[in-house]
């Protein structure tokens, strides 16, 4: 098992942890943005950066990428660290000066607004969307253009083909800058031009899911049993129930 | 034709001698880009046409370039018996004369730069070429093909020794010792940061996961820094070559040549060279009959500078987005499909096959403590002779600019040097005897980078050239990270406000915190670097700086905004010169009579400037 020294205290680490998961597992606060538990690793926003002391080359890393390498000794709150993320902060209150969170991630971090100059955007570029689309296996939105002109888009700008509406994007969106119209019947991505209707519980025929996310559920789920995408969840589980009450032990199996 | 062992390239090799040494003269027209630019093409066929017409029977070729790109066209004229006889500037309409001169057995003077041994009788009163000053003090190792030899053709770098190398590697020597020759010759990587090329190749043939790819990076993205192109149009088969002995060392069976698109002549060189080493099954299966395999494929870039950092270029050559990975892991651990990955750069590898075929401690002989070899250079810029230059690593950095290069354009005197393009720094004239080394380099803030040296003149600002610098890395950049993409963005538009006499308000000891945080905390190599160009001009040339924001001045007359152009009136004679030049009718006056500028109309072109044989026009 592998051992990193974090602010001077010798912490554990299990295999495949990154250096923000072992700062965290022991109340160590890091600050982060565009890391997500359930996304890979990325490495972008720059929030999380840590300073390695010994163990790898010193200097900041992202903790959210960096591995728990056996004997990493590394600093999370050293005067380079918290400069650097004061920077990060400033650069991003002022691209993204009416967002409340990161307003508040700013506050926490000691930045205010400074003498650069502000634009008026919420995305900042942290590429959550894009990861979640990506790891369902979707990939209707990615990154286009590069340097400043860089932003997350669907190709060429034209109505989505791929977007299946799942809303994915939304939720993991940390300064909620994708937005989602969602009526009794259908879900329009505004930013991605895609408009689904709602598919019919076949239970009940409440209008619930997507097309494309009923079959995505379809082709990710195993073969042999229930349709299960058709049901909405409430449906989905009173039919689930059903199925467990009804199963009786192989005989010769004793209670 | 099929080469299957060591000695048929030797005879090869004997058999092909002829087509360097014919016995008519061999007239070689440097054809790479910087060549055609300069209009070689016409010139190669002026002499097809004049040597047909007045027949003179003569054997053209096209080669690379000799490096001396301020007297392009060049031509090589080589007399059975005598000597090679290099000239340049050749204009084409010159081409008739000395077909001429050859035909009447004379031999062509003008223009003429000097000789190059090929063992024949001496002319005496020529001088050897590397008695030029452009050419003095420079070793021609990685170079040495270049402008010798006809690119297209495999004969030719057979006949130079070329694949004699892959023949020692593959006949005599273990993977092992391959990568202990090159440790111990010392060669460190040419595309930027220097690491030990022989500690890669191990690292990545100890990496336990196979199959294991090995790239070459030409993607050459910094504006002014064009040695590799030279290397891959000049001398395709010693690339090749490197690269199926570093397949061999590191345990790969397939090469990547990632070459950026913009070098539409360089893929097609390569392309052809990989074809006739296909062709003879120096490629393929069971090379020279010692059982490696390896094949070689070409990949053109995505146009982008990020590109060039080898972890952006890995998810290029996969077909993702150029984006920089963080690391760990490295390339040698985890790279291309996920897989041990060697990356080196274009000129490391032309070093390869020399290292291998002379000795690592023939090349040790060459270059500095911790640096060795040679390295090749671009000089540019407000230089007198502008060109490729190779010279033993450590040579200091004056006999570069002042000795090769010739000082200042014009006369002008030389302010600074631009090393290492987007991510180098300056190095004021005051520091030119530093040595030319990677750690030199860096202890002045700057870094060796590809090896662009951009000459800046006492016409040069500072100011301005850092502008140029952060507004290329502010659209290079590949836009992922925040402190690079939002902080250079910022950096670049306080110069722009400098530079347009809008920097009242800028704090310069807050720009300078700025740059060290987006250095400290960007992700890849080009943020970290980015700031470089601005944080040495301010350490250097921090009063040019504070005349732009101060006193709203331009020392150097550069910043339009920030110019006031007016006429001396004990100079000025009224001659009208430049009445008549002023493209928007802001100077008059009365002829015979000191004139004035209407400042309101002025658009500060210096039109006026260049024109005046008085010095009258005033320019602060
Ligand atoms: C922004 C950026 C651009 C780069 N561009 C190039 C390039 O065009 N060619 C190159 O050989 N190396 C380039 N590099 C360096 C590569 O990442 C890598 O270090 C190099 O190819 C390794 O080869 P070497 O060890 O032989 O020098 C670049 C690095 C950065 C950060
Ligand atoms: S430093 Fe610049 S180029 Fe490198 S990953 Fe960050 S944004 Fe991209
Ligand atoms: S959370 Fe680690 S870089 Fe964004």
């Amino acid at each position: 098992m592998a051992a990193i020294t974090l602010n001077g205290r010798l912490l554990e680490a299990e295999a495949g942890e990154k250096v923000l998961d072992v700062a965290r597992r022991n109340g160590i606060p890091v600050p982060t943005l565009c890391h997500h538990p359930g996304l890979s690793a990325y490495g972008a926003c720059r929030l999380c950066l840590v300073e390695i002391k010994s163990g790898f080359r010193p200097g900041l890393v992202s903790s959210c990428t960096m591995p728990a390498i056996d004997g990493l000794v590394a600093e999370t709150e050293s005067p380079a660290v918290k400069s650097a993320r004061k920077l990060v902060a400033e650069l991003l209150l002022a691209r993204a000066p009416q967002s409340p969170e990161i307003r508040a991630l700013a506050a926490g971090l000691g930045a205010e607004p400074t003498a650069i100059p502000k634009k008026d955007e919420l995305c900042i570029l942290c590429g959550r969307c894009v990861r979640a689309c990506s790891a369902l296996g979707v990939n209707a939105v990615s990154f286009v253009r590069r340097g400043v002109k860089r932003r997350v888009a669907v190709p060429f700008d034209k109505p989505s083909e791929h977007c299946i509406a799942c809303q994915a994007c939304v939720s993991v969106c940390p300064t909620g800058a994708i937005k989602a119209k969602i009526t009794h019947e259908k879900v329009e991505m505004v930013e991605w031009q895609a408009r689904r209707e709602l598919q019919r519980c076949a239970v009940c025929q409440t209008p619930f899911v997507t097309a494309g996310q009923r079959d995505l559920v379809e082709r990710t789920v195993e073969a042999g049993h229930q349709p299960l995408g058709a049901l909405c969840p409430k449906c989905r589980r009173l039919e689930t129930a059903k199925a467990y009450s009804m199963w009786e032990p192989a005989s010769g199996v004793s209670g | 034709m099929k080469i299957k062992d060591a000695d048929s390239i030797k005879r090869l090799a004997e058999s092909s001698r002829q087509l360097l040494t014919p016995s008519v003269p061999r007239i070689a027209v440097g054809m790479s880009s910087c060549g055609l630019a300069a209009g070689a093409q016409s010139v190669m066929e002026a002499f097809q046409v004049e040597c047909g017409r007045q027949g003179v029977e003569c054997r053209i070729v096209a080669t690379g370039c000799l490096g001396f790109c301020g007297a392009e066209p060049l031509v090589e004229i080589l007399l059975p018996g005598k000597a090679a006889f290099v000239y340049g500037p050749v204009e084409e309409n010159r081409c008739a004369d000395m077909v001429a001169e050859l035909r009447e057995g004379r031999l062509p003077r003008d223009n003429l730069l000097g000789r190059r041994e090929v063992g024949g009788a001496e002319i005496e009163d020529v001088p050897p070429l590397s008695d030029h000053p452009f050419y003095k003090g420079q070793i021609r190792i990685v170079t040495r093909n270049l402008g010798l030899i006809d690119p297209g053709s495999f004969e030719e770098y057979v006949a130079c020794g070329g694949y004699q190398a892959l023949a020692k590697a593959l006949g005599a020597m273990s993977s092992e010792q391959v990568i202990d020759e090159i440790k111990s010759s010392g060669l460190r990587g040419r595309g930027g940061a220097g690491f030990p090329t022989g500690l890669k190749w191990e690292m990545t043939r100890k990496s336990p996961s196979s199959p294991k790819y090995i790239i070459m990076n030409g993607d050459e993205g910094d504006p002014g820094a064009y040695m590799d192109r030279s290397l891959m149009e000049g001398d395709p088969h010693a690339l090749v070559e490197a690269m199926i002995i570093g397949g061999y060392a590191i345990g790969a069976q397939t090469g990547i040549l990632y070459v950026r698109a913009e070098y539409p002549l360089a893929q097609k060189r390569l392309r052809e060279a990989i074809g006739q080493a296909k062709e003879a099954a120096l490629l393929g299966r069971d090379i020279l009959g010692s059982g490696f395999d390896f094949d070689l494929y070409l990949v053109s870039g995505a146009g982008a500078f990020v590109s060039g950092e080898e972890t952006a270029l890995i998810h290029s050559v996969e077909g993702r987005i150029a984006e920089p990975d963080p690391r760990p892991p490295y390339p040698s651990e985890a790279g291309l499909y996920g897989q041990p990955t060697c990356i080196n750069n274009v000129e490391t590898l032309a070093n390869v096959p020399v290292i291998l075929d002379r000795g690592a401690e023939w090349y040790g002989g060459f270059g500095a403590e911790k640096s060795k070899g040679t390295k090749l250079f671009c000089l540019v810029g407000e230089v007198a002779r502008t060109g490729l230059v190779e010279v033993p690593l450590g040579t200091p950095l004056a006999a570069i600019v002042h000795g090769m290069g010739g000082g200042g354009r014009g006369g002008a005197a030389v302010k600074a040097l631009q090393t290492g393009g987007p991510s180098g720094g300056c190095i004021p004239s005051e520091a030119f005897d530093l040595p030319a080394d990677y750690e030199a380099l860096q202890k002045m803030g700057s870094i060796m980078g590809s090896g662009g040296l951009i000459v800046l003149s006492e016409r040069t600002c500072m100011v301005d050239t850092a502008r140029y610098f952060l507004k290329f890395t502010r659209e290079e950049s590949c836009g992922k990270c925040t402190p690079c993409r939002e902080g250079i963005d910022y950096l670049s538009h306080v110069l722009d406000d400098i530079v347009a006499g809008k920097g009242a308000g800028v704090n310069l000891d807050a720009i300078e915190q700025v740059s060290r945080g987006i250095a400290a905390a960007s992700l890849c190599g080009l943020g970290q670097t980015a700031p470089n160009p601005l944080m040495t001009s301010l350490r250097h040339f921090r009063a040019e700086y504070e005349a732009h924001v101060t006193e709203n001045r331009c020392p150097a007359g550069v910043c339009s905004a920030l110019l006031h152009i007016s006429i001396d009136p004990q100079a000025c004679t009224g001659c009208t010169a430049c009445v008549a030049v002023c493209p928007v009718s802001a100077i008059s006056g009365t002829k015979k009579e000191p004139h004035q500028v209407d400042q309101s109309l002025c658009i500060k072109c210096k039109a006026c400037e260049d024109i005046c044989r008085f010095n009258a026009i005033r320019v602060v």
